[in-house]
Formats: structure tokens, sequence, C-alpha cells
């Protein structure tokens, strides 16, 4: 009885998104004043190190234009303790565009955000300080949008940088991270900033 | 955005990264960095960017070099009207800050700011009305004092005073940009 009444409410759920989807046609969803926000987690494989990495995602991104977007994202470093070699901390504050190419309710993104890495490893630097490196990484994100209001996400990217550490040789961070997520979607600024009130400087 | 007399006034900010080459006897060292800038448009030949950037790479086998940017930059266009594609040559002086460590003991560095000029040439790549993309390349020269790192093993090394050949740098940066304000209101957005 109750795997009907679940199969009864995902097909009320999925006529409800079908009914949506044909209202708004073939257009796409993403338009300028789209404002996203997403949390999800990413997992991360070093190309030059032995190590597998899990991050938390939250990340914020804004329409400037019909397929312009600014975008940021924090990425929060899960360290496992007992994993030899891995990072203490690896947490990534990235911000840059994103490039929309969308079609109807689905919307393919080309994200290239420069931005710095908190980065420290305990065996690698005689004092405790966290060290802020450079960092940027290239991403491919695929969105779905649910409903006005909602939308599921997935993004692959490659992300490079060095950690200076006391060494000889830096420790190489550039990894190929995989994130998915969901999140809320807003549209924000339907009118042009500037027709409603003249800028004053 | 539409253009009622001149571009002249339009504010744009932006985030840029890029790598910075530095030689040294060993040969080329790579740093990589990222940083901010804003722009304001003077007339419609001359542009003016303000920016702040941060590098940070190897430098010979045994040193890390840290560089700091804070500067201006004049971009003059060719073109009698920006276009999709807009080549400039950048010209312009800077604040530097240059720190040089070893790379198995932090706590072994030495530091300096300095003047330095840098010029260059590049291109927008206007991707809309109000959003572009840039790339650069220059060439910075640093107008300081000479700079030598003692090191462990009781070799040396050193960053020569400014026109000893290898004190400078070259510089590329990409960069996306997005124009959002007229600050004479010529333009009406």
């Amino acid at each position: 009885m109750e795997k009907i009444k679940v199969l009864i409410l995902l097909l009320l759920l999925f006529s409800a998104e079908i009914s949506v989807a044909q209202k708004y046609g073939a257009a796409p969803f993403v338009q300028k004043g789209l404002m996203n926000m997403s949390t999800g987690l990413t997992g991360g494989i070093m190309t030059f190190n032995q190590v597998q990495d899990i991050y938390f995602n939250l990340s914020f991104a804004y329409c400037v234009e019909h397929q312009i977007g600014v975008r940021t994202d924090l990425e929060v470093f899960l360290p496992d303790y007992n994993f030899e070699g891995q990072l203490q901390k690896n947490s990534c504050l990235l911000v840059g565009p994103e490039f929309h190419f969308p079609f109807g309710r689905f919307d393919l993104s080309l994200i290239f955000e420069p931005g710095v890495a908190f980065t420290y490893l305990k065996d690698g630097a005689a004092d405790k300080k966290t060290q802020t490196e450079p960092v940027f990484t290239m991403s491919l994100g695929f969105y779905y949008y649910l409903f006005r209001n909602f939308h599921v996400f997935t993004s692959a990217g490659y992300l490079h940088g060095n950690y200076f550490l006391e060494n000889t040789d830096p420790f190489r961070l550039d990894e190929i991270r995989i994130t998915g997520g969901l999140g809320i979607n807003i549209f924000v600024n339907h009118q042009e900033a500037f027709e409603r009130k003249r800028v004053k400087f | 955005m539409r253009l009622k007399w001149t571009s002249s006034g339009v504010f744009t900010v932006g985030i840029r990264t890029g790598l910075v080459f530095s030689s040294d006897n060993s040969g080329w060292n790579i740093g990589q960095g990222m940083g901010l800038q804003a722009r304001i448009m003077a007339t419609s030949h001359i542009n003016t960017e303000w920016y702040f950037e941060y590098f940070h790479g190897g430098y010979t086998s045994q040193g890390v070099r840290t560089d700091g940017h804070i500067g201006g930059l004049v971009l003059l266009y060719p073109q009698h009207r920006l276009q999709r594609v807009a080549p400039f040559l950048a010209v312009g002086p800077n604040a530097d800050y240059l720190k040089l460590r070893e790379r198995i003991n932090k706590k072994n560095f030495v530091s300096r700011w300095s003047l330095a000029a840098n010029s260059g040439i590049g291109m927008h790549i206007n991707l809309t009305r109000r959003s572009d993309m840039t790339i650069t390349t220059m060439y910075m020269l640093h107008f300081g004092q000479e700079l030598i790192l003692p090191l462990e093993d009781a070799s040396v090394i050193t960053i020569p005073r400014s026109g000893s050949g290898t004190d400078g740098h070259f510089i590329v940066n990409i960069s996306f940009n997005y124009k959002i304000a007229d600050l004479w209101k010529r333009l009406k957005f």
C-alpha cells in the first residue's frame, strides 16, 4: 500500500513537471536575471598524487546577460585523517564567468574560475600556518531546472595549482573534480537596473 | 546598453588569472596567479585600468618567488570604433612587492617593495556589449635594489638590480570583465 502511495505521489510530481514544461515550451529557461544557489558534494582525484578527496560545495551564480553569468564556488574540504598523504586542509574559493548554452530546461555551461586554495600538509611545513595558493579551474556543468525554482546539477572539471610547502618539489594540487547537487533559483532584476533609477555620483 | 554619445566614463570590473615567466641563469620559471581589476574609459581611444594581482611560483630549483602588483595601465585602441575584437597597446607603472624564500625553509626569506613599469599588447574579445574577455601579454621591469637570499648550503639566489638583464618578467593574463556603470552618464543603459 505504501509503495502505491509513493508511486501516485511520483506520478503527480512528474505530471506537474510536464505541465510546467509545456507552459514554458522549448524556450530556454536560463535568462538574464536568473540567480542560482546550489549545494552539493564534490569528489576529487588528484592527478599527480595517489589521493582522492571529498568536498562540500556551495555555489552562487547570477546571469548578468542571457548567456553569461558570474559564479562563485566555495569548496570546503572534508579531510580523512587516516588517509596517508592527503592534505589536512585544501578548501578553496573560486570566482569567475560562466557561459550558458541552454536548451529548454536543460543547460550546458562552461565555467572558468580562478581562485585561491587554503592548503596545509602536516608533514610539509615546520609551522602550522595554512598557506594561500592561487589556483584556477575549468569545468563543464550540466543543469536541469525543475518547476520554477529548483534545479539539479552535475559538473566535471580540472583544477590546477601548486602548494609550495617546505620541500624541494611543490605538492601539485591538480585534480579532476566531479560535483553533483541541487539548488534553488529565482529570477531577480526583471527591469534593467538603470531604468529603475539613475545612479547619482 | 545604448551608446548615446561616447563610451567615455564606462566603468568596468573584472577578475583575472595569469602566468608569470621569470628567467634566471638556469632557465625560465613559471608562476601562477590571480587578481582583480577595474577600468574607466577616458576617451573612445584611451582606457585606464587599475589592478591588483598576486603570483606564486618556483624560482630556480631552490627558491620560491611571490610577486604582488598594484598598479595602473593606459590602454590605447588604434581602432576607430571598438569592435568585436579590439586590440590595444598597454603601458603603465605599478608598485611591486617581491618575496623570495628558500624552498626547504619558509623562515629563510628576503623581500622588497619597489616601483616597476610594464608594457605590452592585448585584445578584448567583446562577448556582448557589456562583457568582454581580455588577453594581455606584457613585460614588467622592476626598479628595485638587488635581492640576495643566502641558502643553507652556502650558495645564494639573487634577483639583480634593475637594468641588469634578468630582473623583469613576462606576464600573460586572461580576464573577464563586465561594464557596470557610466560614471559621467553619457550612456543610456
